[in-house]
């Protein structure tokens, strides 16, 4: 017997509203076929994080920001991450937003140390993760604290370095001051040594900056900073006035050496101990001044280029190799 | 055949020219300048070198070079770059040099105070007259602290023999050498000279 006309219609009307319905299905619901889980984490910063920035655990893609809301009583962002059902975290796992250059858009990274419960804090800390609480009543992750990117962490150390050099400064003062007046050799002593500490820590500081802003090092995260700024999407840091800072501590910098230096020229040292300590300071500060210098130097550079052709980060700079010896007559 | 399948087959051929062309490829120069045989009696004065400073772009790790046709103008090569900072291998030359005189040399890694500090300022790291007789020229400036200031300047040069990265780098090593002996020979003999290129 065949199908009346009638019949028909309600069967092909039938199935036209089931494959709607499936389409639906298939495009608006975010996870149809249950192949994913849900994990919730908490980020102090969601800065460039969205939902559908992706989810990586290892390197490999395995889910994607399905939520960002920010929670008013603790003003963190609860964050909901969609990932494959397979993924286990272990006894200590974490999330947190890196980025695999300074160039590239922030992803969400899932870290899973092979370490107990118990050795977990020293292992998160060592793998640069300061935890959040996580959310309570959901299967939730801890999140880290979100790091500064490279151009904030320069300016966190120009300011350190300015304060630091401030101290040496006073110290330096200080004990040229006990030394011309002929004080006691212990005191001195202590005071050479604690000034001693001191310049290493600025020592230090001011290798971190030449090494994060020697070009070919840190100087894309710099350039890209600059980009952002002339195009007013992110970042309040003033380069001029930050190198204007970097200058000012390499100036007292200098004059701590030339303070030390003519300390140990007059030979108004106490101990053999003393004009020991008094020799490293020197050196170490030279060092320093040759550091600050220098990153001084490629942030002057860089804010050069950057200001002659905001687009100098994306393109670079045009090079030739040189030609054989011989080729030109 | 219509404009659109000519279009299509255009940018198809165009695309695949695009991932067709090679990458280009870096090559890296590393430079072991030979240190001279320390000699049978050596000066027991002590010497600290301090960390060589950089001039410019001297100290930078893409090669330098000056075109013979405008020698004026300092260029950066493409794809040649320098495994290590100009500055350190003339640094560990220094030290080799010295050494080789000297009884106690010590490299700023160590940063111990001495009453006889080497400080070096790297001026020239280049290859000059690119194009037609090309040489790597090496030139320092060098200041010695202590009861006598000494100071004084070295610059040393070598042919480079072919264009490839081994004949440059070859050169380069022969230029550092010879600077590097030459100031350790003024060093031992107290008097430091200026030698140009």
């Amino acid at each position: 017997m065949a199908p009346t006309a009638d019949r028909q219609l309600h069967w092909g009307i039938a199935t036209a509203i089931t494959a709607l319905v499936i389409i639906l299905l298939l495009a608006f619901v975010p996870d149809p076929l249950f192949r994913q889980t849900l994990l919730a984490t908490r980020f102090d910063d969601v800065e460039s994080v969205a939902p559908g920035v992706a989810v990586y655990f290892r390197g490999a893609e395995i889910g994607a920001v399905r939520s960002v809301t920010l929670d008013p009583a603790t003003r963190l962002f609860d964050v909901g991450l969609a990932v494959r059902r397979d993924w286990r975290p272990s006894a200590c796992s974490f999330a947190r937003i890196t980025a695999t250059n300074p160039l590239a858009p922030p992803r969400v990274e899932l870290v899973a140390l092979e370490t107990d419960a118990r050795a977990c804090p020293a292992a998160r800390v060592a793998a640069s993760c300061d935890p959040l609480a996580p959310r309570r009543g959901v299967p939730a992750i801890e999140g880290c604290r979100r790091g500064p990117d490279l151009f904030a962490a320069a300016a966190a150390a120009v300011g350190e370095a300015a304060a630091v050099a401030r101290t040496a400064n006073q110290m330096a003062t200080q004990l040229a001051g006990m030394m011309t007046a002929g004080g006691s050799g212990g005191g001195t002593l202590a005071m050479a040594r604690d000034s001693m500490a001191t310049v290493a820590a600025l020592r230090g500081i001011s290798e971190r900056l030449d090494a994060g802003l020697l070009p070919g090092h840190g100087d894309i995260a710099l350039t890209l900073s600059n980009v952002r700024r002339a195009s007013g999407q992110a970042g309040n840091f003033d380069v001029a006035s930050l190198n204007a800072t970097m200058r000012e501590v390499q100036a007292m910098v200098a004059q701590n050496q030339a303070n030390v230096t003519g300390l140990l020229a007059e030979g108004r040292t106490t101990t053999a101990e003393t004009r020991t300590l008094l020799e490293t300071i020197s050196t170490s500060l030279a060092t320093t001044s040759a550091n600050l210098s220098r990153a001084s130097d490629s942030m002057g550079r860089l804010t050069e280029r950057m200001a002659a052709d905001p687009s100098y980060a994306l393109h670079g700079s045009k090079f030739v190799d040189p030609p054989a010896p011989g080729a030109k007559p | 055949m219509t404009v659109r399948s000519i279009l299509v087959a255009a940018m198809l051929l165009l695309g695949g020219c695009a991932a067709v062309k090679p990458a280009e490829q870096p090559i890296t120069l590393r430079l072991v300048p030979a240190a001279p045989p320390p000699l049978p009696s050596l000066l027991p004065a002590a010497l600290a070198v301090a960390p060589v400073q950089a001039r410019g772009l001297a100290g930078a790790l893409r090669y330098d070079y000056v075109d013979a046709s405008a020698p004026a103008e300092i260029r950066q090569a493409k794809t040649l770059f320098w495994e290590e900072p100009p500055t350190r291998v003339v640094e560990h030359a220094l030290v080799g040099a010295l050494r080789s005189r000297f009884a106690t040399v010590t490299g700023p890694e160590l940063g111990q105070p001495s009453a006889r500090r080497v400080v070096v300022e790297l001026d020239r790291f280049e290859e000059t007259g690119a194009g037609g007789a090309a040489r790597a020229t090496v030139a320092f400036a060098v200041s010695v602290s202590g009861t006598n200031l000494l100071t004084g300047g070295y610059c040393a040069s070598a042919p480079i023999d072919g264009a490839s990265g081994t004949a440059r780098a070859r050169a380069f090593e022969a230029a550092i050498g010879a600077a590097t002996i030459a100031f350790a020979q003024d060093m031992a003999s107290g008097r430091l000279s200026t030698l140009g290129c």
